[in-house]
């Protein structure tokens, strides 16, 4: 069996983090990591080495935006699928960020249906990210 | 006829027709007025018939006072008063009347001679006076006639005036309405859009939990998936609330993903085709085959087309035909004014969907072509314009990261292309 692939979250509402968290383990082959601070996202990102990323856009210290930046500027992480996860009514992600090809997004609220299979996909899309 | 001149004691001669066919009364009344009193120099001008009155009319010093027998060799009573008033109409008239005819003389009166005399009474000194009474009533009577006449020309320019003023008026109140209203919808949009934000994150959690439980639920909790199951409808019925919030703000979420472009044609063509229909115009359409998907919010890029479309028509007024092309190309430097400036969405070698909307109309001033996507810009206020349709696509294009260009053709009439990305480019999913 391949090893676990591992999830790194971040988002500054802590509970909804577990949350995704509990039901990304659950289901058997995601080891997550949360994050809740914009700011300490590419320190945890660089320990933790993750498989594939989730990113809040409206962050109190830190916007999604600036954290995806950070992400495309370092050699560890640049090629790491991400996916935004958001409540923002109006995303400007694709016209922001449409150069980098490894980005997707999802409208919170979205169902755990809907977040394993847009997991699977960006993971078998960008397979680099391991 | 004879003409004389003479002086009295008044301070401005006067000029006097002198209309009589008695010579007897004709004698007396020049003597009166011959009488020389030491005044300024006055002159008398004698007719003994009406059509030798009317000949004085071309005269170059015009008379100021007319002493009038009504009963003439060619003319009798009213009718020489008539006559003389409409050739003289500035010129002070008094009617010399024999004790029969005191009634048409008090009828002149009322049409407009100054005052009449009865011969009898052939008092010098009181006739003077009574004519010159009679020719300041009528220079007055006309100064005011004038006056009166000038009065009511600038009244008529004030009440153009007025009436432009109005119609201003109403104009400036209807662009501010449509300012506060685009404003009032921009508040209530960026209201929505933070309270959209901060309720959609706890229902995010709740669906989260509530998944979770829908997993790991025994088949046999009837009650327990009930409750679950309200649940997740609950939160789906409030994310739609949001949902109808933001659209009703405008505002919704943009929702882009890759479409195909042909039945998304086809929705707008739907919503003009009454237009077509009655204007008889020909809608063509040539679509590449195989044009790959394009990456965009479908309902946005309906109303892009919808605004292009009806633009199109009415700038043809009525029959032609309308095409519409789609094509999916590299970009070459110099096709399109799509540029190597830093912010354009397109450089040259891009791979891009284009779009382009023909019309057969008179095509688009150079004055004006500067200012077509400014809101409000509209030369079809009388027919309803908005001038928002522009302003609207060309926001909706730029959200996607698009192009827009309308340009005249050489051929004649507009064409509007729109560059879009297509889907794989977009997302990078190959
Ligand atoms: N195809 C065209 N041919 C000629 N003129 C055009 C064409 N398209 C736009 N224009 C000019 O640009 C102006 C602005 O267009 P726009 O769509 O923004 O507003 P409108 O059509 O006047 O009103 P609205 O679309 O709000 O009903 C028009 O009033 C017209 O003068
Ligand atoms: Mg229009």
């Amino acid at each position: 069996m391949a090893q676990r692939k591992k999830i790194l979250i971040v988002d500054d509402e802590k509970q909804f983090g577990e949350m995704i968290k509990i039901n990304l383990e659950t289901e058997g082959d995601y080891e997550v990591c949360v994050e809740t601070r914009g700011r300490q996202a590419l320190d945890t990102a660089r320990r933790f080495n993750p498989d594939l990323i989730l990113l809040d856009i409206i962050m109190p210290d830190k916007s999604g935006y600036d954290v995806a930046r950070d992400f495309s500027l370092d050699t560890q992480l640049r090629a790491k699928p991400f996916i935004y996860l958001t409540a923002l009514s109006k995303p400007e992600v694709l016209l922001r960020e449409s150069e980098r090809k490894n980005i997707a997004y999802l409208a919170k609220p979205v169902s755990r249906e809907c977040l394993l299979e847009a997991i699977r996909l960006q993971m078998s899309a960008h397979p680099g990210g391991g | 006829m004879q003409t004389r001149t003479f002086q009295t004691t008044e301070a401005k001669a006067l000029n006097i027709l002198l209309v009589e066919d008695n010579p007897v009364e004709q004698k007396m009344l020049e003597t009166i007025f011959t009488a020389n009193r030491g005044g300024s120099r006055n002159h008398v001008t004698s007719a003994e018939t009406l059509a030798a009155a009317l000949e004085q009319r071309g005269r170059p010093l015009a008379f100021d006072l007319i002493l009038l027998d009504l009963n003439l060799p060619d003319s009798e009573g009213f009718h020489t008063f008539e006559s003389i008033q409409s050739a003289f109409p500035e010129t002070a008239i008094v009617v010399l009347t024999g004790t029969r005819d005191e009634n048409i003389a008090m009828e002149t009166l009322r049409c407009g001679a100054q005052d009449y005399w009865g011969k009898g009474s052939l008092e010098p000194k009181l006739l003077v006076r009574v004519c010159r009474y009679a020719v300041e009533r009528k220079r007055i009577e006309i100064e005011l006639k004038h006056a009166n006449e000038q009065l009511k020309r600038h009244e008529e320019a004030l009440l153009e005036t007025l009436e432009s003023l109005k119609k201003s008026n109403e104009d400036l109140r209807a662009t501010r309405l449509q300012l506060i209203q685009a404003a009032k919808l921009e508040v209530v949009g960026r209201l929505a859009a933070g309270i959209a934000h901060e309720v959609k994150n706890p229902l995010a959690m709740i669906r989260m939990g509530v998944d979770y439980f829908f997993k790991y639920i025994p088949a046999g909790e009837k009650t327990g998936r009930f409750m679950l199951e309200s649940m997740s409808e609950a939160v789906g019925r409030a994310d739609m609330v949001i949902k109808e919030m933001l659209d009703f703000s405008s505002q919704q979420a943009l929702v882009i993903q890759p479409e195909a472009l042909a039945p998304l044609v086809e929705r707008a063509l739907f919503f003009v085709k009454h237009e077509f229909d009655k204007r008889q115009t020909h809608f063509e359409m040539q679509m590449q085959e195989n044009l790959p998907l394009a990456f965009v919010d479908k309902t946005r890029m309906e109303q892009v087309l919808i605004n292009l479309m009806t633009n199109a028509l009415q700038a043809q007024q009525s029959g032609g035909t309308i095409h519409l092309k789609t094509s999916f190309l590299e970009l070459q430097p110099g096709i399109l004014p799509v540029g190597n400036r830093r912010g354009d969405p397109f450089v040259p070698g891009d791979k891009v969907i284009r779009l382009d909307i023909e019309d057969e109309g008179p095509g688009i001033p150079a004055d004006v072509l500067g200012k077509i996507f400014d809101p409000f810009f509209t030369t079809k206020r009388a027919e309803g314009g908005t001038g928002l349709g522009l302003s609207v696509v060309k926001n909706i294009i730029e959200m996607h990261g698009g192009f827009l260009c309308i340009r005249n053709r050489s051929e004649g009439g507009v064409c509007a292309t729109v560059l879009l990305k297509p889907a794989e480019a977009a997302r990078g999913a190959a």
